[in-house]
């Protein structure tokens, strides 16, 4: 019988449960119910020896033996100061994951595949899609324009719209006017009589000046072009039911 | 290049003296992990429990497998090896001893100077029989010794043993089986059933 069986049914059983064929592959070693006992106790007391036999060395034997592994397999290796920048950067006893280098090659990495998509101006330099951003710039002036000056914004020199289909596809012309703005000022300033007018009743050149009335107030003044005539527009308290309409907007 | 920090805990030791032979400080580490502590053990039960003597036998024979690893032949099993160059440490130093002493062989009174029946009386009955233990284990002739101290206390198996000590295995079943009978008799005056 092999010796490892032996203890194993030494050890862990008692002599009472046995069998017949174990008892006499055992006989050799215990012939007896006493001797059966002993051996037993003998092979229990070295389980508990080889957990009381643990052992460990010195620091210091660990520490000396790492110095001779050090100058054995690291003795070729010239030291230069560019060495440590080395390790910090690229540390062998470190995953590479963790490693500084391989942080920066992968910022890097990251960058120059985002560059492209960052300084891209292919878009822009589409016609059509220029023509709709033009028009659509020109609509969020006028909204721009009206929402300043309840806003009390920066006084904006001159604003020339047209809100018929005419005036809209007259754009360039438009703003060539909003060049000549100092010149409308003068004239609107010196119309006398002001007269409450409709935004849809005609192609207007509406000014509005750096004036504090112009800002206070919130009238608009605007020029006739046909009739060269000026008219302004009332304010609000003139009209109360105005107010009571934006209250139930907002 | 890799990705991950190995991870040399699920090595063989044979992989590891591989490892060793590359250079790789982290696989000496977990040998020296795995050996130091039985090893210092072995060499304690060798060199009558001179601990700072087997601290310098452990730190020579890590010191052999740091600066020769070539050595070691992959194909044979490390345990086999490491306890075979333990051993013939241990056989030169009894060769030394004999020399020093002027004696034939005097081993056997270096065991007896290990103190084990100091305050036995006073000791509860475990630590009574434990002691006991000792004693038997260090009346025993050495060559028994060693052989039972292998296989049960250093874990080597019957054919390791044949290895380590370069005898037949049919030798190391006979000194194992009077090792054990012979402790199992000197110890027959503690009854186990009082014992427990």
């Amino acid at each position: 019988m092999m010796e490892k069986e032996l203890e194993r049914l030494v050890l862990n059983k008692h002599y009472f449960e046995l069998t017949p064929n174990e008892k006499d592959s055992l006989r050799e070693w215990c012939a007896t119910e006493d001797e059966f006992l002993h051996l037993k106790q003998v092979f229990e007391q070295i389980e508990g020896l080889k957990v009381s036999n643990t052992f460990s060395p010195k620091r210091e034997t660990k520490q000396s033996l790492d110095d001779l592994f050090a100058a054995k397999y690291q003795k070729n290796t010239r030291i230069i100061w560019l060495n440590s920048i080395g390790v910090a950067l690229y540390p062998k006893d470190k995953p590479l994951f963790q490693r500084p280098l391989a942080y920066a090659a992968a910022i890097g990495i990251i960058a120059l595949i985002a560059t492209p998509f960052l300084f891209d101006t292919t878009l822009s330099a589409k016609p059509s899609l220029a023509q709709v951003e033009k028009n659509k710039s020109t609509s969020t002036s006028n909204s721009k324009t009206t929402s300043s000056k309840s806003k009390e914004t920066p006084p904006v020199k001159v604003a020339e719209v047209s809100t018929s289909q005419e005036s809209n596809e007259a754009i360039p012309s438009e703003l060539e006017s909003y060049s000549n703005a100092s010149e409308e000022i003068a004239v609107i300033e010196s119309v006398a009589p002001v007269e409450v007018i409709s935004s849809e009743t005609a192609t207007m050149s509406r000014s509005v000046a750096d004036e504090p009335w112009s800002q206070s107030n919130g009238i608009f003044k605007a020029t006739d072009k046909e009739n060269d005539d000026a008219k302004a527009s009332s304010p609000v308290s003139a009209h109360p039911s105005v107010l009571d309409l934006l209250t139930a907007t907002f | 290049m890799k990705l991950l920090r190995t991870s040399y805990t699920n090595f063989t030791d044979e992989k590891l003296m591989e490892a060793i032979m590359r250079g790789e400080k982290r696989a000496f580490d977990e040998l020296y992990q795995r050996y130091s502590g039985p090893l210092l053990g072995y060499f304690m039960r060798m060199l009558w429990r001179d601990r700072e003597k087997s601290e310098d036998f452990v730190h020579d024979l890590f010191a052999k497998i740091v600066h020769k690893p070539e050595h070691f032949d992959p194909t044979r099993s490390f345990k086999t090896w490491v306890y075979s160059v333990a051993y013939n440490m241990c056989k030169n130093e009894y060769k030394k001893a004999e020399v020093r002493k002027g004696t034939r062989n005097d081993l056997d009174n270096h065991f007896s100077l290990f103190d084990t029946t100091a305050n036995v009386m006073n000791e509860v009955q475990d630590r009574f029989f434990k002691e006991a233990f000792k004693e038997s284990m260090d009346e025993l002739d050495q060559k028994h010794k060693e052989v039972f101290a292998l296989r049960h206390l250093d874990g080597l198996s019957i054919l390791e043993i044949a290895e380590v000590l370069g005898v037949a295995e049919g030798t190391i079943k006979s000194r194992l089986f009077y090792a054990t009978k012979y402790l199992a008799e000197k110890l027959k005056e503690f009854d186990p059933q009082l014992n427990r």
